[in-house]
């Protein structure tokens, strides 16, 4: 089952709706508790890196989600940045469970990313699988992830700069975009995600 | 590159959508805004703006319950103005399901501006958005624009210019200028207000208000790609009777 | 569903669902015996049609030669109509005044298919957006009441706004896009009584509405309507589909040559709520499914094998997907929660003389009309 994890900054009814429309079953998980029969996990996020923090590590989620390994990890747009080490836009460490630093955007264009943005691959990814990547996704943020291993960088997109768009180990998925706003390409890729 | 945003725009008055003609209180029925987003998701629209035209007027909070149901069935980015006076506000907005939250230049006179970056602290520059309702007035032969407060019954008003310059002190992620005269018009996008708007600020913008047509749309948004051009009345009516259709570009 | 010992007739799928079906000795029912005895004749009488219809049509415009409009047609975007208006505008190059219903519950597709429609066209199309709030409460009510015919607002709705554009334009015909051919066997009376009656509806709202008001919602008196429109007005009905070789396959393909027009899975599907109401609601309800109703019409006209009626018989038209987001999504814009609509779903039935209501005129202006020859299918 896949648990959507409610901290109080995200959007959990556009997950919802899609997760209803997949025909997925779901839990939302505000605790540690709530994790019982829970495979795959989703962070949403709109807000702001210490808030999001702050209320992950208060509801003991924080600690909890770093020692589980097995759990298969969507982080979308600030659920991705907190996977990493530490962010440019706020004092509070990530969670660390994916190795990687959050800076700001140049100030090449105007300031946010915003809008729907093209996505490229530099080898297929099973996240990806028919997404029209020419379509691509919808994009709303200030901030971007650098991983520390290059490696796990599995998606790029431009914008006055090279952004990262994705970013995975293999069982950690983080994406700067936001599929449940992204009609049916973000659709097909939770979609995707769901089954991994 | 990001592309140009095409965006419907739709107005709440209690719990059902109206079009009006230059802000006007006549009003066109428009009908259940819980369908109308649904309709405009499943034509796939790049975002659309929901604002709520009585809220600030009645000293009102907006409808939490109502935009919940609303926000659920859109598949695309959403932003919604109107009645918003504290953080808390755009926070409670935010979890329902609006990406970014507009609080017009007449609202931030209300509370005064470090509301700006309460909201920018609470939810992010990202998602914060001004709107300001813009008229001209002529001065010794020249067309100015001037951004209107209507400050309880008493109109007033600032040069256009000035107020961009107090908002590029503010991480913002976008302005969208609402073309009072023009609202409901469809004679045409103003591009030299446009033009203006666009060399005052560091964030993004939008323009609404005169639109006329699809291609119009489509060629704006080519032109000064990427910029959002946002419609109401194009993407609600069709034909000389106005009838009710929502639409939207192909 | 019900599962009760059901009897289906042998030549059609209209069943022992419908309470008052007869079946004779070789399992045929009544609705087949109708169709045989008054409507195979007429269609198989095609041969003279484009005779009738050319009069037809210079009867339209000599009738309609002093008005602004010819005629007058109600555009849901569903399949009749679409291709009715295909027809008049193209073929029959009449002056229509066309206007849509827009009760609140229109599909995405229908609203596209409108609007490809009228681009293509030219039309000056007429929008009546029904007040959505007064519109709730009365749909509300008919939940609440427990009858099984809670789509009668939305019809009532359409045919009270087709007279008030008629008599505001003056326009002497109304095109009616009813036809035999997948239309013949018509749904019984049992399932979804007469949506016309205005006292019924005004009934079951004043014993369940909460608001108590219905100023803006456009209603119709029947009696009004028809006997004063028809006989003083000389305001005429007519159903040209009738008169041409018209088959559900031929025109959706036409119509999506021609305007790139999208078919709906289901008939009546062009609005949201009728697909709810006649793909979950009524056969989970009540049991009875207006499927039957329809294929029962094209097998008659054959359009349709049964074998392949039954086959899509086997299971609602809807996935258990679908039932569950529209059920959220019905209880959202009532305004009231998933487990209330539940509760509408299983509280015991209501029938339509539980309220009052004028069912005994309309049985006598029913039989009237078809000893008169002016009614063909059987409304029972």
């Amino acid at each position: 089952m896949i648990g959507i994890i409610d901290y109080n900054f995200g959007n959990v009814s556009a997950l919802c709706s899609t997760l209803n429309e997949l025909d997925l079953n779901y839990k939302i998980i505000s605790e540690p508790n709530d994790m019982e029969n829970i495979s795959h996990i989703i962070m949403p996020g709109v807000g702001s890196f210490d808030n999001v923090i702050q209320n992950l590590v208060s509801s003991g989620l924080s600690a909890y989600l770093c020692q589980r390994k097995d759990l298969k990890v969507l982080g979308i747009c600030i659920g991705m940045h907190i996977l990493g080490d530490r962010s440019e836009e706020g004092i509070m460490p990530g969670l660390g469970i994916l190795p990687g630093t959050v800076v700001k955007l140049e100030n090449k264009l105007r300031t946010p990313h915003l809008g729907w943005n093209s996505v490229k691959l530099p080898i297929t990814s099973k996240l990806f699988q028919n997404v029209d990547l020419d379509d691509g996704f919808y994009f709303l943020h200030n901030y971007m992830f650098l991983s520390e291993n290059k490696g796990n960088d599995i998606a790029f997109t431009n914008y006055g700069q090279t952004i990262v768009s994705a970013v995975s180990d293999g069982r950690i998925y983080g994406v700067q975009f936001h599929p449940e706003k992204s009609g049916v390409n973000g659709k097909t890729l939770i979609k995707n995600f769901s089954e991994l | 590159m990001v592309r140009s945003r095409i965006i419907p725009s739709l107005l709440l008055k209690g719990e059902i959508l109206v079009k009006t003609v230059n802000f006007s209180d006549r009003t066109i029925y428009v009908g259940d805004p819980i369908n109308a987003v649904r309709i405009f998701s499943e034509l796939k629209v790049d975002e659309l703006c929901l604002f709520d035209i009585q809220k600030r007027k009645q000293g009102l909070s907006p409808n939490f319950s109502l935009l919940g149901k609303i926000a659920k069935n859109a598949r695309m980015p959403l932003c919604y103005g109107g009645g918003i006076r504290s953080a808390s506000d755009a926070i409670n907005l935010v979890n329902l399901g609006f990406e970014k939250i507009s609080i017009s230049y007449s609202g931030v006179q209300d509370c005064s501006v470090s509301i700006i970056n309460d909201l920018i602290d609470k939810i992010g520059g990202q998602s914060v958005v001004i709107t300001l309702d813009v008229v001209r007035i002529i001065e010794n032969g020249y067309t100015l624009y001037k951004v209107r407060y209507n400050n309880k019954n008493k109109m007033e008003l600032y040069d256009l210019d000035g107020v961009l310059l107090i908002l590029k002190q503010h991480a913002i992620a976008e302005i969208i200028i609402n073309d009072v005269d023009r609202e409901g018009g469809n004679i045409g996008i103003d591009t030299e207000l446009l033009e203006q708007a666009l060399k005052g600020i560091d964030c993004h913008l939008t323009i609404l208000g005169g639109a006329q047509s699809h291609s119009e749309i489509a060629s704006l948004a080519q032109k000064y790609s990427p910029i959002g051009i946002a419609a109401a009345s194009v993407f609600t009516f069709t034909g000389k009777h106005r009838a009710v259709l929502l639409n939207y570009i192909k | 569903m019900v599962n009760k010992q059901i009897k289906i007739c042998t030549n059609c799928v209209m069943d022992s669902t419908d309470p008052n079906i007869k079946f004779d000795d070789n399992g045929l029912c009544d609705h087949c015996k109708n169709y045989r005895s008054n409507i195979d004749p007429l269609l198989n009488s095609m041969a003279d049609s484009p005779a009738k219809l050319n009069s037809l049509i210079s009867d339209i415009q000599d009738r309609g030669r002093k008005c602004e409009y010819d005629c007058i047609l109600g555009l849901s975007g569903g399949l009749d109509s679409s291709y009715m208006l295909h027809m008049l505008t193209t073929k029959y190059k009449l002056r229509t005044l066309v206007f849509h219903v827009d009760c609140g519950w229109n599909t995405e597709r229908a609203t596209s298919n409108i609007r490809k429609m009228v681009d293509v066209l030219g039309i000056n199309l007429f929008t009546k957006v029904v007040d959505w709030e007064e519109m709730r409460d009365l749909q509300l009510s008919f939940f609440k009441s427990g009858v099984s015919y809670i789509d009668t607002p939305q019809d009532h709705a359409y045919t009270a706004t087709m007279y008030y554009y008629a008599k505001k334009n003056n326009i002497k015909t109304i095109i009616n896009g009813g036809n035999f051919s997948t239309e013949g066997v018509r749904n019984p009376l049992d399932w979804l009584y007469h949506g016309s009656d205005l006292k019924n509806i005004l009934d079951i709202y004043n014993q369940h509405s909460t608001r108590k008001r219905l100023d803006k919602f456009p209603l119709s008196d029947i009696f009004f309507h028809k006997i004063y429109l028809n006989y003083f007005k000389r305001i005429k009905v007519v159903k040209p589909l009738n008169l041409i070789e018209y088959n559900k396959k031929g025109a959706i393909l036409e119509l999506s040559e021609k305007y790139d027009w999208m078919p709906y899975a289901e008939k009546h599907y062009e609005s949201r709520f009728t697909k709810f109401f006649e793909g979950y609601w009524l056969p989970t309800r009540f049991g009875y499914d207006t499927r039957k109703v329809q294929y029962s019409s094209l097998i008659l006209s054959k359009q349709l094998s049964r074998r392949d009626a039954l086959a899509k018989l086997s299971h609602l038209s809807l996935t258990d997907t679908e039932i569950k987001i529209e059920f959220q999504y019905v209880a959202d814009k009532l305004q009231i929660d998933t487990s209330e609509l539940r509760h509408y779903l299983e509280m015991p039935k209501s029938i339509y003389s539980d309220y009052k209501n004028r069912a005994a005129i309309f049985g006598i202006g029913s039989k009237v009309m078809k000893i008169l020859g002016l009614e063909k299918s059987v409304k029972r």
